[in-house]
């Protein structure tokens, strides 16, 4: 009998406890045992093995982490799964926090992470299928939905661009995204990347798909809209109209967050007669000494707003409070007191700063940056109407995006009044007796249809 | 969907670089920047009449709060003229887009004001927000005598303005650019502006100057104006002082109804007032009600009295800054001439009536 | 080189887009002006009387959405008219597509020009809005038509600012007054027959049949459509007078736009500089839909409507049109006192195509019926 397997694929002491002992049992019985079956020693082992034949299974299956058995008596090869289930406990979600509502979130093993979803959908119509991509990573990616909710359309479409991927190396859900994509060269995410089961679960329950990745705690959600990136799971944990409030909040934010400081630079480059007498003196006050115009102030300023922003982000967590101390108060006050700002740009520069991390999504306030340069420019260039045709070109790509085929604004365009439920506003759940109607859900009605709520 | 995407998946990254080029390199196509830094918005001007048939214009700089202020003048025959000469003679440009009162002397205004308020009006940059203002006597003087002690002059001009301009505020007329012109346009009435006195020391609040269509025809005296603020869209003033009588109402109201005769031949008009007695200086014992009936009968009258001279010397120079005219108006008839109005206008009997309504700040009880 | 389909179809768009668009592209530009030339309160009937005037054609207009040659596209127009007549059809259209293109970029020009940018260059000013149009249009028709939801979504409170001067206690009831004509002049007849030209503009959602699926209730929404634009000139066309009075309004070359620069925030003193561009979201979002037509109907006359579109070709189309505004704006574009020769082409050509082209389809669809 020969035993095959790569020691630091395999778990060891399972290997030990369910194959070997066993096996060995057998050896130190075998002299009274004499003209036993060959191949019967099968049984005595504590795990299930299946046969293989060809040279190739074995080379994949000794890669996946399985312990192969050649029966010299017979002639069969045989394998069990025994990986190493190296990995990390089940933590709360670090990209995405809430202060109330569940608080588990997935890891790198994806039967794990399948297991958190499936606890909370306990329901056969929860289909899970299978992929593997990766020609060296052999990454296996799992689609799920529900059966019967989701269209079936958006699941072929999800299949066949699956299906389709052709490349090496999958680390992250969002490489598998980026073949799934409509739109690469697009600034905004078409998949949403989320480690949040319940999130998740309330996708699967809309009527999208949820891929799950191996190895990576970030299911990938599709499709969404764009209204989708400026929802978080807290929204329904929150009084309704509270949520609704932070909301739309943060969509002003957002909006703010691109637009504030061009702005500025607008007024102070065209526009001085829209600027209130109170505060025109002020800004002329401080803007009479500076040596950079507007537009190369705020630039200037907000490279440097940029800079802090990342290199906090890549220092460990008590260097980056010690960094955002030096880098707002210090930089921010200096450059005043030295001419190279002027106060009401900092002020701006701070507002927009902050009104940026208010988007729950990481993927779209990362790619805000770019728009901001992009206004800027046009407000430097063509004042506001600059930006009114920047923010029409906008309006214009985001329209023409499509995440699986589903358009990116819905329900805005196309208009689809029913959703608008939950979308600047999150109205109260009794109230959301749909799902989303853009998602095309074979079964509309949230309620049983049998007893109608009195 | 997909072809689509490729034909359009690049366009946005070209418009960014594009933009980037055109941004760095400065070739804009726009030839006119308004840096912030390089202005000198004007505030107020000042325009009098200057010597042969000029204009003189003054204006107060610079912007800044924190550098000394001084007044500059110029002799012109073109208003714009005067941008240009300002423009030449400081180191900022000037700019009249934040431009917020503009000054008449009241020589220029007797002669005709239309040209300047049509320059400024058509002007986009300047607000239709502009104050117009009618000044008595030399508003330069006054400026120079209060450079030292106001440095920010201009700032508190408009903000007395602004204060004025809203409602239930009462005290004086504050008209705007629009306004004004509005009502050089109407059928049949006629703009109003504020007229204040100036002299070395003092900017004082005269009244209300009339204007026939753009000329400065008649102005009231401060006590004919107090009734010209209750009859007209102001309704409303925080005090009235009537000294012939001890007496200050306080917090009065109006309410005023026209009623013109079918054939124009005569006008009533019947101001309802409600207000409080202040102030008593006087004699009577305003605790008791006969005493109080008695005083607010003179008052009554006195008003009465006021409001027919008023309106009588409206007439008399032939100009309806009340919006009398409109009463002729009927939905389905043609309107009748200008002329023929002031026609009617000037012969038209008055009929006013006032119901005065004044309340003590104390319990009045019948005898005492 | 991946095929380029901006005349792809997956989906029908309903009723509500009908609705809109017939909106958006009445109020497109000769809305802005209009107070100035009707002046006197009493047009208020004109408008009305313009409204019911639309509103038959779209009825008109709506017996062809119910049969069934729209849903054919291209293919429905042959059937009816033949494939000759529909190229010098097509051609005529062209035209005067190129006109209505011609008259309110330029009309839109003008106001930029005025209000925001006194000095810039106006080559600049055309080419902006119109390299920006074709960036929309080259999404293709599918999201064309769903971004005129964003574009009504963006532009129509506006309306609600001007509601401002109805409670700012600007003027009395009795600036409306004389609310009845007292006598009806040829300057009136004038009013009614520009009133009409620039309630056009629906005539082009033949065009769009195939995408556009009104076939449950196309008067419905269509009339919703006209309705909301006769509400609009109405309150556009009473504030103006109230806010002027009619003397007053008649000096005014953009009362509309002029009216916006009395508005006053806390925030920002004079408003209209965000307001005037904004009122240019829904001009570039007509424009990038003419160009879009106006690439159809050059395919159609050059007989190339069977082979699939190409970016060049399309990009060429936009440059053609591009440079025969800068040209029209060279050459022959004066500001008079009242129109210039170009606005009174797109009056004329606009009332005519509105009144016929429905005229035509259902008399067409007539006499095929009886064939």
């Amino acid at each position: 009998m020969t035993i095959v397997y790569v020691i630091t694929l395999i778990d060891s002491e399972r290997l030990n406890e369910a194959v070997l002992e066993p096996l060995s049992t057998i050896g130190s019985e075998r002299e009274d045992t004499n003209g036993q079956e060959p191949g019967s020693w099968v049984r005595s082992v504590s795990v299930t093995l299946s046969p293989f034949t060809l040279q190739s299974e074995a080379n994949g299956r000794l890669m996946q982490g399985s312990v192969l058995i050649y029966d010299g008596e017979t002639g069969i090869w045989r394998s069990c799964k025994l990986e190493n289930p190296l990995g990390r406990a089940i933590e709360s979600s670090e990209t995405e926090t809430i202060l109330l509502g569940p608080k588990d979130s997935f890891s790198e093993q994806i039967d794990e992470n399948m297991t958190l979803i499936r606890r909370r959908l306990p329901v056969m119509k929860l289909k899970a299928e299978k992929f593997l991509v990766g020609t060296l990573s052999r990454t296996t990616v799992v689609l799920m939905y529900l059966e019967g909710i989701t269209n079936p359309d958006l699941v072929n479409v999800a299949k066949a661009k699956l299906s389709k991927i052709d490349y090496d190396m999958f680390l992250d859900s969002s490489h598998v995204a980026a073949f799934m994509e409509d739109h690469n060269a697009s600034l905004f995410p078409q998949f949403m990347q989320s480690d949040r089961p319940d999130s998740c679960v309330n996708s699967l329950n809309m009527g999208k798909l949820v891929i799950l990745v191996d190895n990576t705690p970030f299911a990938l959600i599709a499709p969404i809209t764009f209204f989708n990136l400026f929802q978080s799971p807290e929204d329904y944990i929150n009084r309704w109209i509270v949520a609704s409030s932070l909301r739309c909040l943060r969509y002003f934010s957002y909006f703010l967050s691109f637009t504030l400081i061009p702005l500025y630079v607008a007024l102070c480059t065209y526009h001085y007669q829209m600027i209130p007498l109170q505060i025109l003196y002020v800004l002329l006050e401080s803007r009479s000494r500076l040596p950079l115009s507007p537009f190369w102030e705020a630039m200037a300023m907000l490279m440097t707003l940029e800079i802090i922003k990342e290199a906090s982000l890549r220092m460990p967590s008590k260097t980056s409070q010690t960094l955002g101390v030096i880098g707002g108060i210090v930089i921010g006050q200096a450059s005043v007191e030295a001419g190279f700002a002027s106060k009401v740009l900092i002020v701006l520069a701070g507002i927009s700063a902050i009104a940026s991390f208010l988007s729950p999504n990481y993927v779209l306030s990362k790619s805000s940056l770019i728009v901001h340069m992009t206004f800027l420019m046009l407000a430097s260039w063509l004042g506001v109407p600059g930006m009114v045709l920047g923010m029409v070109a906008l309006l214009a790509h985001l329209n023409g995006l499509t995440s699986l085929n589903r358009p990116y604004l819905a329900p805005v365009a196309p208009f689809l009044g029913k959703d608008w439920i939950d979308l600047f506003i999150r109205g109260p759940l009794k109230a959301m007796r749909q799902r989303p109607s853009y998602l095309l859900p074979l079964y509309k009605w949230r309620y049983s249809q049998r007893r109608k709520p009195s | 969907m997909l072809e689509v995407v490729r034909a359009t998946k690049w366009l946005p990254l070209f418009l960014f670089l594009g933009s980037v080029c055109v941004a760095v390199s400065g070739c804009r196509p726009l030839p006119q920047k308004n840096t912030l830094e390089e202005l000198a918005p004007v505030i107020f001007w000042s325009i009098d009449e200057g010597t042969g048939g000029k204009l003189k214009i003054s204006t107060m700089v610079p912007p800044l709060i924190q550098e000394p202020k001084k007044l500059l003048t110029l002799q012109v025959d073109l208003l714009e003229q005067g941008t240009k000469g300002f423009n030449l003679r400081y180191d900022r440009e000037w700019k009249l887009g934040q431009l917020r009162i503009l000054l008449i002397s009241e020589s220029l205004a007797r002669k005709g004001i239309g040209s300047i308020i049509n320059t400024l009006m058509t002007n986009p940059e300047i607000s239709q927000r502009l104050f117009l203002a009618v000044v008595k006597g030399d508003f330069d003087r006054y400026v120079g005598s209060q450079l030292k002690e106001q440095s920010q002059l201009d700032y508190a001009l408009y903000r007395m303005f602004k204060h004025y301009e809203r409602k239930n505020q009462g005290e004086l007329t504050i008209v705007n650019l629009h306004q004004f012109m509005k009502k050089v346009y109407s059928r049949y009435s006629d703009p109003v502006l504020p007229i204040f006195q100036a002299d070395e020391a003092d900017f004082v609040y005269e009244g209300s100057a009339f204007f026939k269509r753009d000329r400065l025809v008649a102005n009231t005296d401060k006590s004919k104006d107090q009734m010209f603020q209750l009859l007209s869209n102001r309704h409303v003033l925080k005090l009235f002082p009537i000294p012939r009588y001890y007496t200050t109402i306080g917090q009065l109201r109006s309410k005023v109804r026209w009623k013109l005769s079918r054939d124009h031949s005569e006008l009533s008009v019947t101001v309802a007032l409600r207000g409080r007695i202040q102030e008593y200086r006087g004699a009577r014992n305003l605790y008791k009600r006969s005493e109080l009936g008695a005083l607010k009968k003179e008052i009554q009258s006195w008003l009465e009295q006021q409001t027919r001279a008023l309106l009588e010397s409206m007439q008399r120079e032939g100009v309806d800054p009340l919006q009398i005219g409109d009463l002729t108006l009927r939905p389905a008839s043609k309107p009748i001439d200008r002329e023929e109005w002031l026609q009617e206008w000037r012969k038209m009997r008055l009929n006013v009536r006032i119901d005065l309504n004044i309340q003590p700040l104390t319990k009045v009880s019948g005898e005492f | 080189m991946t095929p380029f389909s901006i005349f792809r179809r997956t989906t029908d768009y309903g009723g509500l887009y009908a609705m809109l668009l017939v909106n958006r592209l009445q109020m497109v530009y000769f809305a802005l002006v209009i107070p100035a030339y009707l002046v006197q309160p009493y047009m208020i009937w004109a408008i009305f009387a313009a409204g019911v005037l639309s509103q038959l054609n779209l009825w008109l207009l709506s017996k062809w959405f119910a049969s069934r040659y729209p849903e054919q596209g291209r293919g429905g127009f042959v059937n009816l008219f033949g494939g000759t007549t529909l190229r010098f059809l097509a051609a005529i259209g062209l035209v005067a597509l190129t006109v209505k293109i011609i008259v309110i970029t330029l009309g839109y020009t003008d106001i930029i020009q005025q209000f925001i940018f006194p000095t810039m260059n106006r080559t600049w000013l055309i080419l902006f809005p119109a390299a920006l149009a074709c960036f929309i249009a080259m999404h293709g028709m599918e999201s064309l038509i769903r971004f005129v939801v964003i574009a009504f979504l963006c532009t129509f409170w506006i309306l609600i600012l001007f509601l401002y001067f109805w409670f700012a206690g600007h003027g009395s009831i009795r600036d409306l007054y004389p609310i009845l004509p007292p006598s009806w002049s040829a300057g009136d007849w004038n009013s009614l027959l520009l009133l009409f030209s620039s309630l056009s503009g629906p005539e082009y959602l033949v065009c769009l049949a195939p995408w556009l699926n009104p076939r449950r209730h196309p008067l419905k929404y269509m009339s919703i459509g006209n309705t909301m634009t006769i509400l609009e000139y109405l309150v556009l066309f009473a504030t103006a007078v109230i806010f002027y009075g009619p003397r007053y309004l008649s000096t005014i070359r953009f009362p509309v736009v002029d009216m916006t620069r009395y508005f006053q925030s806390p925030i920002f003193e004079r408003i209209d500089i965000f307001v005037v561009p904004i009122h240019m979201i829904y001009f570039i979002y007509a424009l990038s839909l003419f160009l879009l037509l106006f690439f159809g109907g050059v395919r159609i006359v050059a007989n190339r409507a069977n082979r699939p579109p190409v970016r060049t070709a399309f990009l060429v189309c936009c440059a053609i049109v591009t440079a025969a505004i800068a040209c029209a704006d060279e050459w022959s574009w004066e500001s008079k006192v009242r129109l210039n020769i170009w606005q009174d082409l797109q009056i004329g050509l606009g009332a005519a195509g509105y009144a016929v082209v429905p005229l035509l389809l259902v008399v067409a669809i007539r006499r095929k019926g009886r064939a």
